[in-house]
């Protein structure tokens, strides 16, 4: 599996596991690593990247082109700015403007990152424990209420923000080219 | 844990438990305190320890068989109708809304549903294990037949499930917030205890404890379970002041007809 040319030089393909099942529903002739839906990287992955970037919101999707801005971008690259991203949770055209139908309340989540295409980067916190990711992501989402932030971590945690972005693919206003 | 299903369902279930037997626990503790003995609408009937442990084991089945299966599929039917798990949360106003309304659609269900199950085949095959405690306490809110936990759970589950399946707009969490209060109110309408302060002396059109005692002790009328109206509208209030005011309206039309 390749990934895009912003891919960073680390064995990112070799963690993206795609499953048979959910590639097969990909458009025809669509490249399935443009269209990776988040949902399909397993969490492990997740783990082992350390990418922790979760969009929340209603009808958000989330697919390869912002899963590589985001956790595969090599820094410097001039089309990725993930500390703008998070400064603005709704501007997520600034990196996606192919897919995205992102509503007002749409919010992006950093728990951290300790991905070698990342090191320089402003995410450099790489939280292991329940509140060390509860701390790394509060310093990014300051409109959360303490409950809200307990429950975006608790939540993340058990993949279901992972889930709940994977079914809302059908909101996606366009593909990429 | 990367499987929601099994994820909430486990979260959804536990949370039910725990609300269940820790909401039922202050009536069982309130039962040994005498003090309280003055506000048991049916002072007479105190449920033995014996009675509360049979009763208990009975719930516990019926919560792993029936509903179980229905906490567990809540998830992902209301995910395919666009259930939202996410941040930030609806607003306050949004979610009591939203609880307001499965407050009343649950009602308007469980009157009619319940009125169905005291008709004669029914009540003899369903519903007469409910009425084994003509004096109820509060774990037996939820002793019944399987069918009748699941007939009756309808309305609390399919409600929400209607409801995002038409607006497209539920949190989980309003959806849990709505459990525990409807468990909240399903147990404190089986505590057989009438207090000053119960919430029925401030919205007068709320069911509460006093409704619901009447219909385990005469097995008749007053079959909503959180509001009045349903009753009040259909005629089918219980009670010797509901008794009362049919003789009188009655006597009235007679009266009206001699004339």
């Amino acid at each position: 599996m390749t990934i895009s040319p912003h891919s960073a030089p680390v064995d990112a393909g070799a963690l993206l596991n795609f499953s048979p099942k959910r590639e097969s529903l990909l458009p025809p002739g669509a490249n399935s690593s443009r269209h990776l839906k988040w949902r399909q990287i397993p969490r492990h992955v997740i783990h082992r990247v350390r990418l922790a970037a979760s969009l929340l919101g209603n009808r958000a999707s989330v697919d390869a082109e912002w899963c590589e801005s985001v956790c595969l971008a090599p820094p410097g690259d001039p089309s990725f700015n993930i500390q703008k991203a998070l400064l603005l949770p709704n501007n997520l055209h600034l990196h996606s403007p192919l897919f995205y139908h992102s509503p007002s309340n749409t919010t992006i989540l950093i728990i951290g990152t300790n991905s070698p295409a990342m090191s320089n980067s402003t995410l450099l916190a790489s939280p292991d424990t329940y509140f060390g990711i509860y701390n790394e992501l509060s310093k990014y989402n300051v409109h959360l209420n303490v409950f809200e932030r307990l429950w975006a971590v608790s939540f993340s945690l058990i993949g279901l923000v992972v889930y709940r972005n994977a079914n809302h693919d059908h909101h996606r206003v366009g593909m990429p080219t | 844990m990367n499987n929601d299903v099994l994820a909430t369902g486990i979260l959804s279930f536990v949370m039910h438990e725990a609300v269940y037997f820790g909401r039922s626990l202050p009536w069982i503790i309130i039962g040994y305190i005498p003090y309280f003995q003055k506000y048991k609408i049916q002072g007479q009937k105190i449920p033995t320890a014996q009675e509360q442990w049979n009763c208990a084991k009975l719930v516990l089945i019926s919560h792993f068989t029936v509903e179980l299966p229905q906490i567990w599929l809540f998830h992902p039917m209301a995910k395919y109708f666009g259930m939202d798990t996410g941040v930030p949360f609806p607003a306050w106003t949004t979610m009591a809304m939203q609880i307001a309304i499965f407050f009343v659609v649950e009602d308007t269900w469980h009157y009619w549903m319940h009125r169905a199950m005291h008709w004669g085949p029914l009540y003899k095959s369903i519903h007469k294990i409910h009425h084994q405690y003509s004096a109820p306490f509060g774990l037996a809110a939820e002793y019944a037949s399987p069918i009748e936990v699941m007939v009756l759970g309808m309305g609390t589950v399919f409600a929400p499930i209607a409801w995002v399946c038409i607006t497209g707009q539920l949190h989980i969490l309003t959806m849990y917030i709505w459990i525990v209060l409807r468990l909240f109110q399903a147990i404190d309408a089986h505590s057989g205890y009438e207090f000053p302060w119960s919430l029925h002396h401030f919205l007068p059109f709320w069911a509460g404890a006093e409704h619901h005692d009447v219909h385990h002790e005469r097995f008749i009328g007053n079959y909503s379970s959180s509001f009045r109206w349903w009753d009040y509208v259909m005629d089918t209030e219980s009670g010797p002041e509901a008794a009362k005011a049919r003789r009188d309206r009655k006597a009235l039309k007679e009266a009206k007809k001699a004339q």
